[in-house]
């Protein structure tokens, strides 16, 4: 459409602007999406302790844990299920029930309402768009199944090798890429079917596919435990699949879902990135949203070995999702809380992690704009104090840069709404700022709690780094995904390593 | 006879000439990417220019693919250089909508001093072709070859011509001696 017509002489600079809206895209989503649109519960923060004809909650500080216990034991015997939270203890989440809530409730708690993702931070998952190969952006990441890589050491063909267990299993899979992926990536993504005559067949270098069959999944597990953790470099370079769960999609549904996360799974052990994420710069005028494609980030998992010990392992990642090292490093533990109880033992793991940030460092460099330390579990203060400590005097006086720290984990169950945010609190403290965020994007099944220190007063960047860093996941392209890559990637180390032992 | 062939010979050599300074007048605004030719620009054939610079236009117009647009655009951005006068003028004035860096309110969002803006490399690109700052060029140079956002940068750098999958240099603008 044309929509100015400038003259000049003889030359005209026709101002076109694009003939139709963007490629219309198969956004994935119909059969996936099991994402629960009723909001279960809602949150409330304590304005002052309710007072009943016959009960008072003895509380003289609202925002202390010992009150909200009182509150909520309060709240129970009047049939109202509260939880709070331990952070903010002056805030509670409560189930819905049908009626409206008493008039001494309502003269206690004010509501915090959700708001939207995009509200909040100016927008949220679905603005987020995928950068193949060539001439190649898409809303959606399952055009891997249409695109080349983003990036790709190899130019022409990258081969891998495909071990099965029984024929049909590979007759499967071949009929499954036959039907979904484009015919120009099938000659770029070689698939090399071998018979597998021994499970020590795996143990070999390069990447491999392995269809197996489940009883073999079974009682081979130690073996293929072993080799599966050898066949770790920078992530593990073979993908195990269960042939028979490959059968049933192959005559059931979602085979076209299957095949993508397959793929994206193969292309990023093999060394690619199958896509790159472009944050929505048109719609983002906060520009410190900028800093997450150059921030570094660090996954840590936790896996209990012994009653009192556990195996810590950190990931460290780009913010291409490129995975560029290991540490780990084993922690006395309290056996229930998995937080670790000596100082000293974190000391020596942020230093090991300090050493190999710095040969990145080198190795590009480039300081990060920010490092980002991931968690599944919420920190303890120890870890907090001594990751800042060691970041501070080592790695923040090299580059003055800042240090996000963020643990995430689902809450079961608690929905808020599909695409909706809250703020539980936040507080300024000595080095920077901590708060909590809940957050259930669209097609989540349940709300995540995202708890966080940072070194700057930006309260929406952890809300923006959660949404970035999930999006890098390319070993799961499904959308009601809640783990992120690093932390999800020490953790599968972490479970081999286990299971091989 | 003799006398009109020569006359023939001598305008022929005289267009190619021209074509040639033209191609020169080209690959000085590529090499120099900040410089505008505008009083030394009628030495150059104009017609040449205005006709790659129409087929660009037009392909810009059809294009839906955001980096190869900024392509097209780097290429026309260079050939408004080399014409100088009123086609720079207006391709300046409309090149902020014709990247998509306008907001509905009428606001540009770029400071071209903000470092940050080259973290995404498409907001980059955009933002060199709007600032042409030199520090972006570094940045711009440091893109991971292989990728379609250096192959852009290339374009943008004056080291490049239109990629393939964008369609390829348009014929009316290989401009050769």
């Amino acid at each position: 459409m044309c929509i100015g017509f400038i003259s000049l002489g003889d030359v005209k600079y026709v101002h076109l602007r694009r003939a139709s809206g963007p490629p219309e895209v198969r956004y994935p989503g119909k059969f996936k999406s099991t994402a629960r649109n009723n909001v279960t519960y809602r949150l409330y923060k304590l304005m002052r302790a309710p007072t009943l004809e016959s009960e008072i909650a003895s509380c003289y500080e609202v925002k202390a844990v010992e009150c909200a216990k009182e509150v909520k034991r309060l709240l129970n015997r009047k049939g109202i299920k509260a939880r709070f939270f331990v952070e903010y203890p002056d805030v509670y989440v409560l189930r819905l029930n049908d009626g409206n809530m008493p008039e001494w409730f309502r003269k206690s708690f004010s509501e915090i309402k959700p708001r939207s993702v995009r509200e909040v931070l100016g927008f949220d998952e679905g603005d987020l768009r995928y950068r193949f190969g060539g001439r190649g952006q898409s809303e959606s990441p399952y055009d891997v199944l249409r695109r080349k890589p983003y990036r790709c050491h190899a130019l022409r063909r990258l081969s891998i090798e495909v071990y099965y267990e029984r024929p049909e299993y590979w007759e499967a899979l071949e009929s499954l890429f036959n039907r979904y992926v484009d015919r120009s990536l099938l000659k770029f993504v070689e698939l090399d079917p071998k018979s597998l005559k021994d499970i020590w067949d795996l143990d070999r270098g390069g990447v491999k596919l392995a269809l197996l069959d489940g009883k073999t999944l079974e009682s081979k597990l130690r073996e293929i435990a072993e080799i599966k953790s050898r066949s770790y470099d920078g992530l593990s370079t073979l993908q195990l699949v269960d042939g028979d769960t490959l059968l049933k999609v192959v005559s059931g549904g979602g085979g076209e879902y299957y095949v993508a996360n397959l793929l994206s799974s193969l292309l990023f052990r093999s060394g690619c990135i199958p896509y790159y994420v472009e944050l929505p710069t048109d719609r983002i005028a906060y520009k410190d949203y900028l800093k997450l494609p150059r921030a570094l980030y660090i996954g840590v998992g936790l896996k209990k070995v012994g009653e009192e010990y556990a195996k810590g392992l950190a990931v460290l990642m780009t913010g291409h999702g490129k995975v560029v090292g290991y540490v780990d490093k084993e922690f006395h533990i309290r056996s229930r809380s998995m937080e670790f109880l000596e100082e000293r033992e974190l000391d020596e793991f942020v230093n090991g992690i300090n050493a190999k940030l710095e040969s990145y460092r080198n190795n590009v460099r480039e300081d990060p704009e920010l490092i980002v330390v991931v968690r599944s579990r919420r920190f303890h203060e120890i870890e907090w104090r001594t990751l800042r400590k060691n970041f501070a005097s080592h790695w923040l006086r090299l580059s003055p840069k800042e240090l996000l720290l963020m643990s995430t984990f689902k809450l079961k169950n608690i929905t808020i709404g599909p695409g909706r945010t809250v703020e539980v609190g936040r507080r300024l403290m000595s080095g920077g700022l901590h708060g909590v965020w809940l957050l259930q994007l669209r097609e989540f099944r349940s709300t995540v709690k995202i708890s966080y220190f940072y070194t700057r007063d930006n309260v929406n960047l952890p809300l923006a780094a959660y949404i970035y860093l999930r999006s890098l996941d390319f070993t799961s392209l499904t959308q009601n995904r809640t783990s992120l890559p690093p932390v999800k990637y020490a953790r599968n180390y972490l479970k081999w390593m286990y299971l091989s032992q | 006879m003799e006398k009109a062939i020569d006359a023939v010979v001598l305008r022929l050599l005289g267009l190619l000439s021209r074509r040639c300074v033209t191609a020169l007048g080209l690959w000085w605004t590529r090499y120099r990417r900040r410089s505008v030719l505008n009083k030394r620009s009628h030495v150059l054939d104009r017609k040449l220019l205005e006709s790659c610079f129409r087929e660009l236009a037009t392909r810009l117009g059809q294009e839906e693919d955001e980096l190869c647009r900024v392509a097209l655009l780097g290429w026309m951005d260079f050939v408004a250089r080399a014409h100088g006068g009123e086609l720079y003028r207006q391709f300046k004035e409309l090149l902020p909508d014709d990247l998509g860096l306008r907001r509905p309110d009428g606001l540009i969002p770029i400071n071209c001093g903000e470092k940050l803006i080259c973290n995404e490399p498409k907001l980059c690109l955009k933002a060199y072709l709007f600032c042409k700052e030199e520090w972006m060029e570094e940045k711009l140079r440091s893109l991971a070859a292989g990728t379609p956002y250096a192959e852009v940068a290339r374009v943008l750098l004056g080291e490049g011509d239109i990629p393939e999958e964008c369609g390829g240099q348009p014929g009316s603008c290989a401009v050769r001696c």
